[in-house]
C-alpha cells in the first residue's frame, strides 16, 4: 500500500534526524489530443505515479522525487537529502518555522460523472476532429483551426510527521480552441480556454457550436485590425483580461513565499488602502466545479476562501505553513505542488475582482477616447517594483462613448498600485476563465477573471503615435 | 551496454507485436540544485529520473508511450499503449519513416567532469561565498536571491532501420537576482549564466552584473512617447526571438500560423543580418551530436543577408514536404516530438564596438530586459511588451533608467531595419549575439 510507503519514509525521515516530513504521492492520468486543420497533431496518454518528499532539517528544507516506489532507492535518496537539508541548515541564521496546524485524516475525492478513463479515446480524437471541421466551415478565410482537448484525473496523498494524511482526487477538462483568419495579406489570431474542475459531463453541457462560432468571429474581427495607439487612455478591461491583470499584477504580490522572501511590493502594506475603493479582491478555492478548485492543498491543510482586498483595503495574503509562521498570519491553504516532481509553492487558486454595480453599457458611454482590451494571452509581473505588462487578444476603439474599431495586438503596462487607484466603474457582468499559472518552474490550474473594469490614464502601447 | 541492450530488445518485442516501425528513446538525467532566498540559503532539491519514449508505425500510424518504469511488466503495457495510441490516429497522410542510420559528428565539451561530480556541499559553499562578496556592496541593496543547478543527462535513441545512438551531456546554471530599496522604492535586476562546465560559471560576475543594474535604477526617468532609436542587450534579444523560433518551426509554418510561411529565399529581415544555427559548437548550451529522433546534427544559416534559407524541421514535418530532417527533433520523455533551434548565432555584415554603437545614438534608449514577450503573437509576429529594465543612453553611456513604458513593434518589420551591431558576442543561454541597434516605438 503507498499509504504505508508514505508513512514508512516520514519514520525513516525522523529517524535520521529530520525535525519534519512531508511525504506526498501522486497518480496522474492524463490525456492531450491535439486535432490541426483536421489531422491529428498528437495524443498524448499520460498515466504516472511517483513520490515527492519534502525533509526539515537543521531550520532547512530539501526536497526530491522519484517515480520508482523502490524502497532501497527512496532510502538512499532520503539519506542524501536530509544530509543536504542539515548542510544548508548551518549556513542559515533565519530557520524554518511552521505554523502549527490542527492535522487531519481526510478524503477528499471529487469523483466525476463521466472519468476521463472511461471516456474512449476514440471520442476525445472525434469530438475534436468534429469541432475543427466545423470551424473550418464557419468561414473560409479560417487558414487554421487547432483544436486541444486535455484531461486530467490527479489523486494524491499527503502524509506528513505532524500528522496530517490527506487524500485528494480532481478531475479537469479544458477544451481550447485556435483559429487564424487570412485575407490579402493580412492575418488575425483568436484563442479561448474553457474548463472546469469535472470530468467529460462538462464538455457534454458546453454549447460547443457557439464556442466555435466564437472563436472564429474574433479571429475574423482581428483581420481588420488596425494598429492601436500609443500613450496614457482610458481603458475598459473584459472580464477576461481584468482576470488576467489581477492574477498577474496583484496576485503574485500577494502570495506569502514572495513577501517573506521580501520580494513584494505589498510586503509592509497589510491594512493600508492600496486601490479604489470600488476594488475587491478575492482567491477562491472553494468555488464549485471550477477550474482552480481543490479542498486541501499540498501541506494537507484546509484550503479557504480569502478576502485579499476589501474595498481597497489590503486585507491578507495567500499562505503556506511556512509564510504564515514568518509572517504571522493564518495558514489558509495556498501550497501547491505541479505534480510529485516539485515541492509545493504559494499559489493562487481562483482569482478575481467582485463585481460592481455598472452596466457595461454605461461605462463606455462616458468614455471620449478610449481603448476596450479583451482577452489575453497571458502576461508577466516583476512582484518587486510592482510592473506588470499583460497582452490583449483583442481591442476596440472607443471613441465619444462608443465603440468603433477593432485595434492590433495592444499591450497594458504600469505600476500595480497606481493602476488599481485609477479604478472608476465595476461593471455587474462577471466571469471567470481556466488559465495555468507559471511560477518557480511549476506550472498550476488557476482560474482568473472579475468584471468590466474602467481605469483611467494607463499607459496603452501600440504601434502607432 | 544495458541499456542499449534493453532498448534492442524493446524494438523486438514491439515489432513481433506487429509493429512495422519502432523507435525507442530513453533518457536519465539526475539534477541538483540550491539556492539563496533574500541573503539566506533557503532549499535543495535532488532529482533523478529515467524513463524510455516508444513510438511505433503500425497500420501506417504513429502511436507513441512511455514509462519511467523499466521492468518488463511495464515496457510491455508501454509499448501496447503506443500501439493502441498508433490505432486510435489511424493512417498518418505524411509519416513514413523514423531516422535512418547515420553518422554522427564529435562536438567538444558536452561533458564535464566538474559539473557531474559537483555536490550539493560545493554548490552551496559557493553561493555563500558570492553572497558574502557582495552582501555589503551598498546599503540599498536588501535581498540577494541566487540559484544554482547542475544536471546530468544520458540520452539513447534506437530504432528498427537500425539507429543505435547514445550522448551525454552536463549542464550548470547560475542566476542571481538583486533587491535595493531607497525610500520605500524597490528596484531589481537579474542576471545569469549557462556552461556545460560548472567551473567556468563566473558567478561573481553574474551576481556583480545583478547588483549594480539593480542599483543603476535608482536614478529614474519618465518616458515619452515616441518612436526612438533603441539598443537592444542580448537579453532581451533572447527574449524577443522567441516569436522568430516559433514562426520558423515547420509545424507552425505547415499549420499557417507563422508570419514566415511561403517565404522562403525571399529577404525577410535587413540585408546585413545572417542568422546561424550551430548545433557543433564547442560547448554550445544547446549543442548536440544528433537530435531527438537520432538525427545527425549539422550547421545551418537560417536567414543569410536577409533572406529566409529554411525552416527548422523534425521528421514528421520533413517528410509532410517530401524533404530531408534539418534535425531539429526536440525530445522529452513524455510527449511526441517537438521542435527547437539548437545555439542560434547573430551575424551583422558590419559590427562595430559597442561604445562606438552607443555613441552612434545622441537620444534613445538601452533596453537591458523586456517582460512579457510570450505574450507576443506568434502569428502575426506583433509585439507590445513592457520594458523590464531600460536606461537613456546618454553621452555613448547609460544615464539614469526609464520608468515604466512600453515598448512595441512588428518583429519582421523591427529586424528589417538594423541600424547597426556590435562586435562584441555575448553568450546568453543558446543564443550568442552582439548588441543590436533598431527603431522602437516606446509609449510612456
Amino acid at each position: 500500500m503507498v499509504e504505508d510507503l508514505l508513512e514508512k519514509i516520514v519514520e525513516e525521515g525522523l529517524k535520521l534526524g529530520a525535525e519534519f516530513v512531508e511525504a506526498r504521492y501522486q497518480d496522474l492520468y492524463s490525456t492531450s489530443v491535439i486535432v490541426s486543420n483536421e489531422r491529428i497533431e498528437s495524443i498524448v496518454v499520460r498515466k504516472e505515479e511517483g513520490i515527492g518528499v519534502r525533509v526539515l532539517a537543521n531550520g532547512a528544507f530539501a526536497f526530491f522525487s522519484s517515480a520508482t516506489l523502490e524502497w532501497d532507492k527512496i532510502k538512499d535518496i532520503l539519506e542524501e537529502s536530509i544530509r543536504s537539508a542539515k548542510v544548508t541548515g548551518e549556513y542559515k541564521k533565519d530557520k524554518v518555522e511552521l505554523a502549527e496546524v490542527e492535522s487531519v485524516k481526510v478524503e477528499a475525492l471529487k469523483k466525476p460523472l463521466k472519468s476521463p478513463i472511461d471516456v474512449e479515446l476514440e471520442y476525445k480524437r472525434d469530438l475534436c476532429m468534429k469541432i475543427c471541421k466545423r470551424m473550418r466551415e464557419l468561414d473560409k478565410r479560417i487558414v487554421n483551426a487547432t483544436v486541444a482537448l486535455r484531461d486530467y484525473l490527479d489523486y494524491r496523498i499527503t502524509c506528513t510527521s505532524d500528522g496530517f494524511l490527506v487524500k485528494t482526487l480532481i478531475p479537469r477538462t479544458v477544451l481550447s480552441l485556435s483559429a487564424v483568419a487570412f485575407e490579402a495579406g493580412k492575418l488575425g489570431s483568436y484563442r479561448r480556454g474553457e474548463g472546469a474542475s469535472l470530468g467529460y459531463e462538462y464538455i457534454d453541457k458546453l454549447d460547443l457550436e457557439k464556442f466555435a462560432k466564437t472563436v472564429v468571429e474574433k479571429a475574423v474581427t482581428m483581420l481588420s485590425a488596425e494598429p492601436a495607439p500609443s500613450g496614457r487612455f482610458t481603458v475598459i478591461t473584459d472580464p477576461d483580461l481584468t482576470g488576467v491583470f489581477i492574477h498577474e499584477a496583484f496576485g503574485h504580490a500577494c502570495e506569502g513565499d514572495t513577501v517573506l522572501a521580501g520580494g513584494s511590493i505589498l510586503k509592509d502594506k497589510l491594512g493600508e488602502k492600496i486601490g479604489s475603493e470600488l476594488v475587491t479582491v478575492y482567491d477562491d478555492p472553494t468555488l464549485k466545479d471550477s477550474w482552480g478548485y481543490f479542498e486541501y492543498d499540498d501541506e494537507g491543510v484546509k484550503a479557504k476562501k480569502k478576502i485579499l482586498v476589501d474595498k481597497g483595503v489590503l486585507m491578507s495574503f495567500i499562505t503556506n505553513r511556512e509564510a504564515a509562521a514568518k509572517l504571522n498570519l493564518e495558514p489558509n491553504g495556498g501550497a501547491r505542488a505541479q505534480d510529485y516532481m516539485h515541492p509545493p509553492i504559494v499559489r493562487m487558486s481562483n482569482t478575481y475582482i467582485a463585481p460592481g454595480d455598472w452596466s457595461f453599457e454605461e461605462m463606455v458611454s462616458e468614455v471620449k477616447y478610449g481603448v476596450l482590451l479583451c482577452g489575453s494571452r497571458g502576461g508577466q509581473v516583476n512582484t518587486a517594483k510592482g510592473t506588470f505588462q499583460f497582452n490583449a487578444q483583442e481591442a476596440y476603439l472607443i471613441e465619444k462613448g462608443e465603440i468603433t474599431k477593432p485595434l492590433k495586438d495592444v499591450s497594458l503596462s504600469g505600476f500595480t498600485l497606481e493602476v488599481l487607484s485609477k479604478v472608476d466603474a465595476v461593471s455587474k457582468d462577471f466571469s471567470i476563465r481556466p488559465g495555468t499559472c507559471g511560477k518557480g518552474g511549476q506550472g498550476v490550474p488557476a482560474g482568473t477573471g472579475g468584471p468590466y473594469l474602467r481605469i483611467h490614464d494607463i499607459v496603452v502601447g501600440g504601434r502607432k503615435r | 551496454m544495458f541499456m542499449l541492450d534493453l532498448l534492442n530488445k524493446i524494438v523486438k518485442i514491439a515489432e513481433k507485436k506487429g509493429a512495422s516501425q519502432v523507435e525507442v528513446f530513453a533518457a536519465s538525467s539526475t539534477r541538483k540544485s540550491a539556492n539563496i532566498e533574500k541573503n539566506e540559503p533557503k532549499y535543495s532539491v535532488l532529482s533523478r529520473e529515467q524513463g524510455v519514449n516508444i513510438r511505433v508505425i503500425y497500420g501506417g500510424g504513429i502511436g507513441s508511450a512511455y514509462t519511467l518504469r523499466l521492468d518488463e511488466k511495464s515496457i510491455e503495457k508501454t509499448i501496447e499503449k503506443a500501439i493502441s495510441i498508433a490505432k486510435v490516429r489511424g493512417k498518418d497522410p505524411y509519416f513514413k519513416s523514423f531516422a535512418s542510420p547515420q553518422k554522427y559528428p564529435e562536438v567538444e565539451g558536452l561533458f564535464s567532469k566538474n559539473t557531474a561530480e559537483v555536490t550539493v556541499d560545493d554548490m552551496l559553499k559557493d553561493l555563500i561565498e558570492v553572497r558574502d562578496m557582495y552582501i555589503k556592496y551598498d546599503p540599498r541593496l536588501s535581498s540577494l536571491d541566487f540559484y544554482s543547478s547542475v544536471s546530468v543527462r544520458e540520452t539513447y535513441i534506437v530504432n528498427s532501420l537500425g539507429v543505435e545512438a547514445y550522448g551525454r551531456s552536463t549542464s550548470a546554471y547560475f542566476a542571481a537576482e538583486a533587491i535595493c530599496e531607497e525610500k520605500g522604492i524597490m528596484f531589481s535586476s537579474y542576471d545569469y549564466q549557462v556552461e556545460r562546465d560548472y567551473k567556468k560559471i563566473n558567478m561573481s560576475k553574474v551576481a556583480k552584473n545583478a547588483v549594480e543594474f539593480a542599483l543603476r535604477q535608482a536614478r529614474g526617468v519618465k518616458a515619452e512617447t515616441e518612436k526612438l532609436p533603441v539598443v537592444l542587450d542580448p537579453l532581451a534579444i533572447g527574449s524577443l526571438f522567441f516569436i522568430l523560433f516559433y514562426a520558423i518551426s515547420a509545424n507552425n509554418v505547415q499549420e499557417k500560423r507563422s508570419f514566415l510561411a511561403g517565404k522562403i529565399g525571399e529577404k525577410v529581415f535587413d540585408e546585413k543580418l545572417t542568422i546561424i544555427d550551430d548545433p557543433l559548437l564547442p560547448e554550445g548550451n544547446a549543442s548536440r551530436k544528433f537530435d531527438g529522433e537520432g538525427v545527425a546534427s549539422r550547421k545551418l544559416a537560417l536567414i543569410e543577408n536577409g533572406v529566409l534559407k529554411t525552416y527548422l524541421y523534425n521528421l514528421y514535418t520533413a517528410q509532410r514536404e517530401g524533404r530531408e530532417s534539418t534535425g531539429h527533433a526536440s525530445r522529452g520523455l513524455r510527449g511526441e516530438p517537438g521542435i527547437s533551434p539548437s545555439n542560434i548565432i547573430v551575424q551583422l555584415a558590419e559590427e562595430k564596438k559597442l561604445e562606438e554603437l552607443l555613441a552612434e545614438v545622441t537620444k534613445g534608449i538601452y533596453v537591458r530586459t523586456v517582460i512579457g514577450a510570450h505574450t507576443a503573437n506568434t502569428v502575426t509576429g506583433d509585439f507590445s511588451v513592457a520594458l523590464g529594465e531600460a536606461y537613456l543612453i546618454e553621452k555613448s553611456e547609460l544615464g539614469p533608467a526609464v520608468k515604466q513604458a512600453m515598448v512595441s513593434g512588428n518583429f519582421a518589420e523591427v529586424f528589417s531595419n538594423i541600424i547597426a551591431a556590435s562586435k562584441e558576442k555575448v553568450k546568453k543561454g543558446s543564443l550568442l549575439t552582439g548588441h543590436l541597434l533598431v527603431e522602437l516605438m516606446i509609449s510612456g
